[in-house]
This record gives structure tokens, sequence and C-alpha cells, in this order.
């Protein structure tokens, strides 16, 4: 159906009908109008476009108004005459269809609003909303034709499963909504929907149909979605089924929709027709710059549906055509479609189009083998000639939308060729521009393929590298991809292809044997300079342990996935500074280089087995310390397989000097010890008996008591320990100090220098003296401490003085323990006179070792000089102590022995306590032994106070060469206090009344 | 039901691919690889669209004459891919989603087993069990 068919009708008649009221009506079309539409759809701004009619020629059937054209331009006429033939005429038109009377002049539309009584249907000729309300009227004719259309579509729609219901006839029915909707400029989507609509539900039909043999199964699952007929397609779905005997493109064919009609279509006819009734419409709507992209790159998106759509319903209907027919449909659509969108320069190479290049190329492919078009071959047979011709005639006369190429290539296998290349390369462009790699890669693949019958292996060797590197990680793939490869190689790259396929566990055992073989035969064509490959596509490296010393050794396992055994020449580069990471990135997927192999360990050559094997390489010269870097394996003096480089691990090269530690625990001074010095022999090892001289220092004996020894060594390997127990007793000069580091020097031919170690010792315990004395006897208290949070045992302490005697104060004769925290004392009662040297000695037992501790004290004069008494008492009168009242201090000094100076004493009391009242300090001539003084204190608070002390000092009067008395005070023990912490007892003071 | 299922690891490398013609194998790896793109595309596309990705199931990916293929990816990147033949009208979408979802949870009980190391191929007989049964037509 055309839309000028389907185009709204204004109908004249009238006097005032001319050439102006005609130019008026045509541009009805050039504004655009609001469209409100009922069910609430969205309004659209839409054109309406009128075929202007005379009354008596109008067609029927057609959305239409009618206008009346008056020439009156007087009331008086309009009264006398033209009012009755206006109305006459409104009279002879149909109930439900718009009319107007368009008036000549404004006083006489006036008058025909008010005598007509229709306001809204008359007007002026010059009225500027004529134009405004025909629009008007015509979409109101329009919408009233469309809802009424619509509602019969609706209805056909759902007797669709009735008997004697054709596609065909619904298909008309449907169209004529839909040229309806096309004539509304802006509303063609509304019209593609209806397309749609059609499309979908013959796809709908054809899924169903191929359900019928599916019946049992549908209905043991339960289901009940397909089941509206399923005992029968529908009487007009078979007539799909008929054999195809033309296959043409796109384009309208009013022979086709005729046949569609009438139920005698062919598959593609109805899919062709539909489609190009939608892409009509899509070209139509792509008139706005915005949705421009969007509607154009549907176009091509369509396509490929539909192509497989096609394939899939040709199958389901079981329809008969030539072989390749269904093909050559599909890439004359595909052309053509290609051919539209090239004119939207921005969908050339969008995914949709590159996607149905693609979908064009296998089929092309297709053809071309099937017809004997594909280079390489002896041409197209007669058969396959009269085939092609054939298929030829099936496309039909010249299609409209270009894509003539297929006829042509159908022809010669020349343009075939390069039809397919051409296609075969745009898409190829556009996969790769889009970042599609992976289908670039099947389409490469496929041109490989299609190289390679050409005789270009070296262009199909590049597409198929290019392949090889999208399929990393699928190893099925590639191993096809590498076997084709190796077909189109010569030279190393062969070589190494074959290495690959060998070394790929995925293939037989027999197949990758011939691989091996073939490699074998490949190597002795190589030129000298051979293939370098990377290591790891044919070997795993396990690991490279490296064995430092004075041989340098490095211990390798790999693991070979070659089929068979290979002699080998291994080599393993050392490297002192690494390569910089830039030359890989210069080389990022190509070939494997060789590094600096100058310095190396090396053997002889090896058999490598298939499987785990392991070797050791040895240095070859001399080697400086450095990287295991790279792993060479070269085959047949050939082939080079190099691993990347890396750092695999150091290799070591030491002038082989032992080391010494030093390993014991807490070592304690004064008692015998044990330690040990742990050798650990350098890269040459330590021979048997080599001698070593230890010195220590002063403070520090060795072994039996000298300090220096020399002890022999027994033979050790490189990197091995000797460790050798040395016995030791520190005497530490000070008893001071509590941790002392003693250094020794070891001398031997191990060492170019002496090798200086050092040992920390313990003090085991510290002892300090008290001095305590009653009148005139002295006690001597010595306090051990352990120092080194060991318990140890004490035995036998022994004081010796240097002059007097000392008796010990009984303890038990059993050694004593001496915990941390704990310490012991030992009291000796002293004898002497004047001041004196003490020495004291205990022996320490820890362990069973036994050691002896010693120290020494000086003690100063000590011996009684002056007694002390003193006492509080209540002054005369009172019987005792109170508060507030004055109390006597009574105070007693006695001189053992007459000394030769006088005494100065002073009272110190606590001020918060006494308050010593008159003198507090005094001077005493002790010419007499006795003084007995009175003085004078009061208690300030009650309670048992201590007493005031009381001080005594020699007093050295000025006379002596000096202007100033001096103060000096005795020694400990020289002043025996006999009232010492004596304390007084204080009553609180008298409440005075 | 299905004719090829694949479970395709983080790295777009096959941990899994099973086909119910064993003839078709190559064809089936091809196809399978080549879909990928498409999964990449949707993954990339879904992570943009929102901040989470919460549905799994990709949708269609690829469909040629013969075959429709349909993806899905777990939120730890692997891959699931399922073909199906396209002459197969009745295989309603729901029908596949609830395929990808099954093997899900096969797949997961395969990744619990304290046994089966990530990078490995799944070779395990429960998970195959599953897949065949899938192509069978059985679930």
């Amino acid at each position: 159906m055309n839309y000028e068919e389907s185009k709204a009708v204004i109908t004249y008649t009238g006097e005032g009908w001319n050439a102006n009221a005609k130019s008026l009506l045509e541009a009805v079309g050039a504004d655009s109008f609001e469209w409100r539409r009922p069910l609430g759809r969205g309004p659209k701004h839409v054109r309406v476009e009128a075929a202007l009619f005379a009354a008596a020629e109008a067609p029927s059937n057609r959305p239409m108004i009618h206008t009346f054209w008056s020439a009156c331009t007087d009331v008086d006429t309009w009264r006398s005459s033209e009012k009755d033939r206006v109305e006459r005429w409104i009279r002879s038109i149909a109930a439900g269809v718009e009319w107007l009377v368009v008036l000549a002049a404004p006083k006489v539309a006036d008058k025909a609003r008010t005598e007509l009584k229709q306001s809204e249907r008359c007007i002026s000729s010059r009225d500027p909303a004529l134009l405004r309300r025909v629009r008007q009227m015509l979409l109101t004719a329009i919408s009233n034709e469309e809802q009424r259309l619509g509602q019969e579509v609706r209805k056909e729609r759902e007797r669709r499963n009735e008997q004697g219901w054709s596609f065909g006839e619904y298909l008309a029915l449907q169209e004529q909504l839909a040229a309806l909707l096309g004539t509304l400029k802006g509303a063609e989507d509304e019209a593609l929907v209806q397309y749609d609509e059609l499309d979908a539900l013959f796809t709908q039909f054809v899924r169903n149909a191929s359900l019928i043999g599916k019946v049992n199964f549908v209905l043991r699952n339960g289901k009940q979605q397909h089941l509206n007929f399923l005992s029968e397609p529908p009487p007009w779905l078979t007539s799909f089924s008929a054999p195809l005997k033309e296959w043409r493109g796109l384009g309208i064919d009013s022979n086709a929709r005729f046949a569609i009609v009438n139920s005698d279509a062919s598959l593609l006819q109805l899919r062709v027709y539909l489609f190009t009734r939608q892409l009509n419409l899509l070209l139509k709507m792509n008139q706005p710059q915005q949705s421009q992209k969007r509607i154009s790159s549907q176009i091509a998106e369509r396509c490929l549906p539909l192509l497989q759509i096609c394939s899939n319903e040709l199958r389901i209907l079981e329809v008969d055509f030539p072989e390749g027919a269904a093909s050559c449909w599909a890439v004359q659509v595909s052309l053509q479609v290609l051919h539209v969108c090239r004119k939207y320069p921005d969908q050339v190479h969008s995914l949709p189009a590159a996607t149905l290049c693609d979908y064009a190329c296998q089929k092309l492919f297709q053809l071309g083998e099937l017809l004997g078009l594909m280079p390489g071959g002896q041409g197209p047979s007669s058969a396959q000639i009269d085939a092609a011709l054939w298929l030829g005639a099936g496309l039909g006369p010249e299609p409209p939308f270009g894509g003539e190429q297929l006829k042509e290539a159908l022809g010669s296998p020349a343009a075939f060729q390069n039809l397919y290349l051409e296609l075969a390369e745009l898409a190829l462009g556009t996969f790769k521009h889009l970042g599609r790699s992976r289908s670039a890669r099947q389409l490469g693949h496929q041109l490989a393929n299609f190289h390679q019958l050409r005789g270009d292996p070296h262009l199909a060797a590049a597409y198929l590298s290019d392949a090889l590197t999208a399929v990393e990680g699928w190893p099925t793939l590639e191993i096809h991809i590498l076997s084709q490869l190796a077909e189109c190689l010569t030279g190393e790259k062969l070589a190494m292809a074959r290495a690959r396929l060998a070394a790929s566990l995925t293939l037989e055992l027999e197949v990758r044997k011939q691989h091996w073989h073939q490699l074998l035969q490949i190597l002795k064509t190589l030129d000298d300079d051979g293939c370098v490959m990377p290591l790891e596509e044919v070997f795993d490296l396990v690991s490279v342990t490296p064995i430092s010393g004075h041989r340098q050794q490095a211990n390798v396992k790999i693991n070979s996935r070659l089929p068979e055994a290979v002699l080998v020449n291994p080599s393993l580069s050392v490297q002192t500074s690494l390569p910089q990471v830039s030359r890989k990135e210069s080389n990022p997927r190509g070939r494997r280089l060789r590094g600096n192999f100058s310095a190396c360990l090396s053997s002889e050559p090896i058999k490598i087995q298939p499987g785990l094997n392991e070797f050791i390489l040895n240095a070859q010269g001399d080697l400086h310390t450095g990287h295991l870097s790279q792993l060479s394996l070269i085959m047949n003096d050939k082939m080079d397989f190099v691993s990347a480089e890396a750092r695999l691990g150091i290799i070591e090269v030491k002038k082989g000097e032992a080391t010494i530690s030093v390993e014991s625990g807490q070592l304690l001074a004064r008692m015998p010890q044990k330690f040990q010095l742990r050798f650990t022999a350098g890269t040459d090892g330590i021979e048997e008996g080599t001698e070593v001289t230890i010195k220590a220092p002063r403070g520090l004996s060795l072994g039996d008591g000298g300090r220096q020894i020399v002890i022999e060594l027994p033979k050790t390997e490189q990197g091995q320990d000797t460790v050798v127990t040395l016995e030791a007793i520190a005497t530490p000069p000070s008893a001071k100090s509590t941790d002392i580091e003693y250094g020794l020097t070891l001398t031997s031919s191990l060492w170019e220098q002496a090798y200086p170690v050092s040992v920390n010792f313990t003090v085991p315990v510290a002892a300090s003296v008290k001095l305590h004395t009653a009148m005139k006897t002295k006690f001597l208290q010595v306090v051990v401490s352990s120092t080194c949070r060991q318990r140890l045992m004490l035995s036998d302490p022994i004081l010796e003085l240097s002059l007097g005697t000392c008796t010990p104060l009984p303890i038990s004769p059993k050694p004593l323990t001496l915990d941390p925290d704990r310490p012991l004392s030992y009291i000796w009662q002293l004898e002497i006179d004047g001041p004196i040297r003490a020495k004291f000695n205990v022996n320490l037992t820890k362990d069973e070792v036994n050691g002896a501790y010693n120290c020494e004290f000086e003690l100063a004069e000590c011996a009684t000089m002056i007694f002390v008494n003193s006492k509080v008492a209540a002054a005369s009168g009172a019987e005792v102590c109170r508060a507030n009242a004055m109390c006597h201090l009574h105070l007693t000094v006695e001189a053992s022995e007459a000394i030769g100076h006088s005494l100065m004493y002073e009272l110190l009391a606590d001020q918060s306590m006494w308050a010593v009242c008159g003198r507090t300090a005094g001077v005493l001539n002790l010419d007499q032994p006795s003084h007995n003084l009175v003085l004078e204190v009061m208690p300030l608070t009650s309670g048992f106070l201590p007493h005031p002390q009381v001080r005594l000092s020699k007093y050295i009067p000025a006379n002596a060469g000096s202007t100033h008395p001096k103060l000096e005070p005795f020694g400990p023990g020289q002043v025996y206090n006999k009232s010492k912490s004596l304390q007084v007892h204080v009553l609180p003071a008298i409440q005075s009344s | 039901m299905a004719v090829c299922v694949a479970v395709i690891g983080k790295d777009n490398a096959p941990k899994y691919v099973s086909c119910l013609n064993p003839n078709m194998e190559l064809d089936f790896h091809y196809k399978v690889h080549n879909a990928l793109d498409v999964v990449e595309e949707k993954m990339s596309a879904n992570g943009k669209a929102s901040g989470d990705i919460r549905e799994l199931y990709l949708g269609l990916l690829n469909s040629t004459d013969d075959h429709k293929i349909f993806g899905y990816v777990t939120n730890t990147k692997i891959k699931f891919v399922i073909v199906t033949e396209s002459a197969n009208t009745s295989l309603r979408d729901n029908e596949v989603r609830m395929m990808f979802r099954r093997l899900h949870s096969v797949y997961a009980d395969v990744v619990c087993n304290p046994f089966y190391n990530p990078s490995e191929p799944i070779s395990s007989k429960a998970f195959n069990e599953t897949v065949r049964n899938m192509m069978a037509g059985n679930l």
C-alpha cells in the first residue's frame, strides 16, 4: 500500500474555490502541529499532508474533510440565496465527517456563524486561523480513522488462531494502519511499530509451528505456553513452505505484496517485504539530527537478526531451495544494508555494521567453496558455473539499494575474491578499532585460510600469528592455530612452531613425535646462526639452586615436555648487573634475546629426558659474585632455548675466610665457666689439624690457667661448622663492676689478620659491710647479695683483719643458699684498735662448679670514746611532762679516756614537737671525765615524743693558726649514744580554768 | 537444551569446557572464546552503569545461524557460557537463567572443596555430572 494512496483528503466545492484557495490548502503540510492522542499516549508533533479533490471525484475510505468555498461577499446575497445552498450542502454530509465553510468576506463569515450556529465551522478565507482549523480537522479525521483501523486490527489479531484466518489479509489490514500513520510526518515510528508487530507475529507463528513435533516434550514438562495449535500449522503458513524460486534482495515489489496478501508468497518474499518497509521508515525517520545515530545504527542492527531468523525459519518450515540460495540471499541483503549504511560515515565502522560484514563474509566463504570461486583451486567446474548462473538469476533484476557486486562476484573468481577481501578487511578493521580482539581473531583466522589458498603463506602467517596471541590461555585453540601456522612458515619460525607443537601436552604422543621428527629435519636445513626460542615453551624451569663456594656450581632442575630425549649443551649466564627493563619493553612480544654468556656456568652436553631432569653446572674460569640470569640449552648447535632474563639466584665467590661465633649462656666471673666457639668454614674449608692460637686478656685465664692456648681444628668442609668448647675463669679486678667484656684474639693460618672475639662475664655476687656498736663492743656485718639472678650456694665465709681479731657469731656450718632478691648476712665481733683493713672471702658453688668471692673493706678508727646520755624530765615541782610546760633535759657526757680537745654539743629538736628554750649549743672542756648539763625544752604536743637529739663534734678553737674555731665530726662508732631512740611520754597540757 | 557449557576463569582462560557432541569441540571452543569479547563489553558497561554488579546474568552474547550463546559472570569474575541451538525455539530466557544459577551453585561446591586449587581446570565428577544433565535437558 502506498502512502500517497492513504493521504488524508480535502474535498472542495462551491464558487469560491480558486487557485488562491488551492495554494492556501497546499500549505497545510508545511507546519507541524501538536497531536494529542487518546489512551495515554504522549503527544507528538506531526505534519499532515492532504490531497485535494473536487467533491465529486473524492475517493472513499480515506480520512476526509469537506470544504465549501463561498464566493458571496455581501450580506444580502448571503441572506437571499447563499445561506440555503450552504445549509443544503451541510445536510448532504454524512454524520461524523468533518466539514468547513469558507466565506469570502469576514462580515459574511460573521453572519454565517450566527445564523448557522456553527461558529467553529464557518471561517473567512482571510482569517489567519484558517490553516490551523483545517489541520485540526484533518488530525481529528485521521485520529478517528486510526482508532477505527486500530480496533479492526486488534479484532483480527484476536482471531488469529481461528479457522480461515490468513496472515496475508491481516497484513493488508495492519498495513492500512501503518500507511495512515505514515502520512503523518513525525509519526513514522508509529508506522514502524505496526511492521514490527507484523514481524513478531509471524516469527511467533513459525516458532509455534516448530514446536509441533515437540508436543510430548512440552506436555511432559507441564508447560502450557505454546499449546495454541499443536495439531497442525495453519494452512496459510504451509504456503510459506513452498520451494524457493527466487531470492531477491531488498526492494518493494508490488507483485510480492499481492502474493503475500493472497498467501502465495515465499518466506523470503515476506521477510524482504517487511524489512524493506521497516528500512524505508527508518530512513524517513533519519531527519532530526540528534536521533540520527541511533536510527541509522538500527538499520544494520536489525539486519543480522533478520538473516539469522530467516535461516532458521527456512529450516523450520522445511523450505526447499537450491544449495547456496539462502547464503546468496543473505549476502545480497547484507550488501544492500551495508550500502545504505555507507551514507552515514559513522555507521560504516559501527559494531552492527562490522558484525553484519563478518556474517556476510562467512556466507560468502561458504558460497565460494560451493561454487569453486575460492583461490588456489582449478576454477569453477561447469556444474559450478551452472549453479552460479542459477543463483545469480534468482537474485532478480537490478536491486534498488545497490549490491550488484554479488552477481558480478558469482560470475568471476577474481571479483568474488575482491568482494570477500573488501568485506573481511572492513570488518576486521572495525573489530580491531572497537577492541573486539577475539572477533578480529576469528575473522583473521578465516582470512589466513583464504590467503593460504591464494598461495600467500606470508600474509596467512601474519594473520595466524595475530590470532595466536588472541587465544592465549586456550590450549586447544593455540594448538589448532599453531598447527595451521606451521603450514605457512619456513626456516627458523617453522622450527620454533614445530618445537612448540612437539611440546604441547594436549596433543597425542604420536602427533608430537611427528612434529619432533619434522623439527629435527628442519634443523638440518637451517643456517649456522640457528634460532633462539623461549625456553619455557618447551621446558619448565623448575629450580636453579646456586652452590656457592670454592667451585661455583648450580643445580638446575627442568621439566622437559618434548616427546623424546634430546642432547643439549647447557649454560647458565652470570651477570654482575641485571640488564635494564627497557630492553624487554622494546621487545614486547617477539624474539627472546640471548644475553651475555661471557661469564657462565656450563657442563658437558647432557641428555634431557622427557619429564623432570636435574643436572649440575660448573663455573668455567674465574667468576665474580653475580646473579644467575639466563639458562640456555642449545640443541644440535642450531636451536637455542633461552629462558627469560631474571634473578635466578646469587652465586657468591668468597675468598674462603672462616667465621667464628661465640655461643654461651650467662657466664659467671670467679668460677670456671665453659663456652663454645663455632668455626664456620669459608669457601676453602678448614684443613685437618689447622692450629688456632687463642690469647686472653688480663683477668681471664683459659684452660689450665694460662692466658694463651692452642687448639687444633678438625677437617671442615666449606659452609660446615666446627664447635670448640673452652673453659675459662674471669677474675675481674674490681668488685664494683658487674659485667665485664673480655676480648679474645685468635690467630691462625685461616685469617690474614688476628680475629677478635669478645666474651662477656657477670660477677655473681656483691658484698657490703655495716659496723654495729654496743657500748665498747664492735660488730661487723657483711651483706652478700646476688647480682646474677641465679641461685648460688655460699660456704666457708672468712674475714681476715690486718690488725686485731675477730670472732664470727655462730651460724650453721652447712652451705647457705643465696637467692636473687634475698641477701645473706654474716656477723663478726671485732677486737680492734685503730683503723684496719678487712678481707672477706666466701666460697661459691653453682651446679657443682666451685669458685670463690673475695673483697676488701677499710674501716676507720672506730673505738668508742664518748658516751652520751640524755633524759627529759619535768621541771621542778611537776611529776610528769606536759605539753606546753617547761621540761628539763639532763645531758650527761662521759669520755672513756682523756681526749685532748673540747667538745661542742648541739641540741637538734624537731621544731614541730620541741621548743628549745635558752641554750641550744655549747662547748665542753673535757678535762674532767664527765659533764652534767641541764637544758630547758618545752614539748609542743602530747604523746610519746622522740628525744631531742644531741650532736657532738670536735671543737678546735681559733687560736691554732686560724681565725675561726673549727668543728670536726667524730668517726662512726666513736660516740655511743645510750639514749638513742628513747621516747618521752608527754601528757596533754592542763586547761587553765 | 544446552549443547556446550563452559567455565572461564578470571584471566579469560578456560577452566572447563564440555560439549554435547565431542566432534564439535574445537568449534565450540572458538565460539565460547569469541563470546568473551561481548562478556568483557557487558562487564565494563555494567560496571559503569551501577557501582555494584548485582545482575550476574549477561543475557544473549552472540548468535549465529545455528547457535545462541549466553553469558553469566560471578562477582569473582568467573564467567559461565552456555551455548544452545538456535533451532531450539522453546527455550525461554528464564530457563537459561535457571541453568546458570544451577551452574553457579555447583561451581561454588567445587570451589568449596579444600582439595581444589582454583587455578586449575575443574575435574570434579559432580560438576561434570550436573553439566551432562544440563545438556541432556534433565534440569
